[in-house]
């Protein structure tokens, strides 16, 4: 269990990250639309992952509009199949009752 | 709080949502129903009209949907699943216009045997039917939206019964039926979008 990642293993985080992971990048509202979270809890989880350097944060324009664009770093992807499989070795090693 | 995590499901879920809005839907029943009014009326120039009008909300598709759900690249290996099935819709599509061709030089130019220019019309409408339908089962396959089978399923039976039709020049019926019917269901899944997904102002002003 020590091995378990916890700032993945946050319910918010790891949906934001299993988002995250299976596509390219996306933006904010895409987040929000599919994890459910708040701007302000979506914001703040994103600057932990940011913080440590699995989310990476691409600041832009659409038009005139400022527009953040989101995606794992390799760092983020690498530690993300790393909770993985960190988690299924530990249920999978669970006996079945 | 009890979820089954699959990070399969969840790529799927979120490609699925991006086609909730019903536009592709809007596009097909267009085309079609302008195929129908154009065998009904015996003028062509429907059928390109319809088209012209169904580019609409193809092109206004995206700004609608990424103002609504967000933006996002899918992954490299959904990026080329995708082109694929594009590919393979894009030849089943150009059979369907050949056929098309091909049906329009029959019932304008046709100098063949009355029984021999029926049977002909009635395997192109079977075979326009049957190629119509597989690009809906391509695009339900490849987006995973279930009702693209459905699709495929009343377009099939639609120009079958156009072809029992044709006889008493009523061919038009079931197929311009049929465009109604998806052109309809495209409409009500659209209003749902828009109901249900504020664009992003509109929600920031809440």
């Amino acid at each position: 269990m020590a091995d378990i990642d916890r700032l993945i293993h946050e319910p918010a985080r790891l949906e934001i990250m299993m988002h995250l992971y299976v596509v390219q990048n996306a933006d904010y509202l895409f987040l929000q639309k599919q994890t459910g979270l708040t701007w302000g809890n979506l914001s703040s989880h994103l600057t932990r992952l940011e913080e440590a350097g699995y989310v990476l944060v691409i600041k832009g324009y659409s038009g005139r509009k400022p527009h953040t664009m989101l995606s794992l770093t390799p760092e983020g992807r690498k530690a993300f199949d790393n909770y993985r499989n960190c988690l299924a070795q530990i249920l999978g090693d669970l006996p079945r009752r | 709080m009890q979820k089954k995590i699959n990070i399969e499901n969840v790529e799927r879920k979120v490609f699925v949502s991006y086609f909730s809005d019903g536009m592709w839907d809007i596009y097909g029943g267009l085309i079609l129903s302008g195929f129908g009014l154009s065998i009904l009326t015996g003028q062509m120039i429907l059928l390109i009209v319809f088209i012209a009008i169904a580019m609409v909300p193809i092109l206004i598709r995206k700004p609608i949907v990424a103002s609504r759900l967000g933006s996002v690249t899918f992954s490299i290996k959904r990026e080329r699943k995708t082109m694929k099935y594009k590919t393979a819709a894009w030849i089943a599509g150009s059979l369907v216009l050949v056929s098309g061709a091909l049906f329009s030089a029959l019932y304008s130019f046709s100098t063949l045997p009355a029984w021999l220019d029926t049977m002909l019309e009635n395997s192109l409408f079977l075979f326009m039917g049957a190629m119509l339908a597989s690009i809906a089962c391509i695009a339900g396959y490849a987006t995973a939206v279930r009702r693209f089978y459905a699709y495929a399923i009343v377009v099939f039976l639609a120009f079958g019964l156009a072809a029992v039709l044709r006889p008493q020049d009523m061919e038009g019926i079931p197929i311009t039926a049929a465009g109604g019917l998806i052109l309809l269901t495209g409409i009500i899944i659209l209003i749902r979008f828009l109901r249900n997904n504020p664009n992003y102002d509109q929600e920031a002003d809440r």
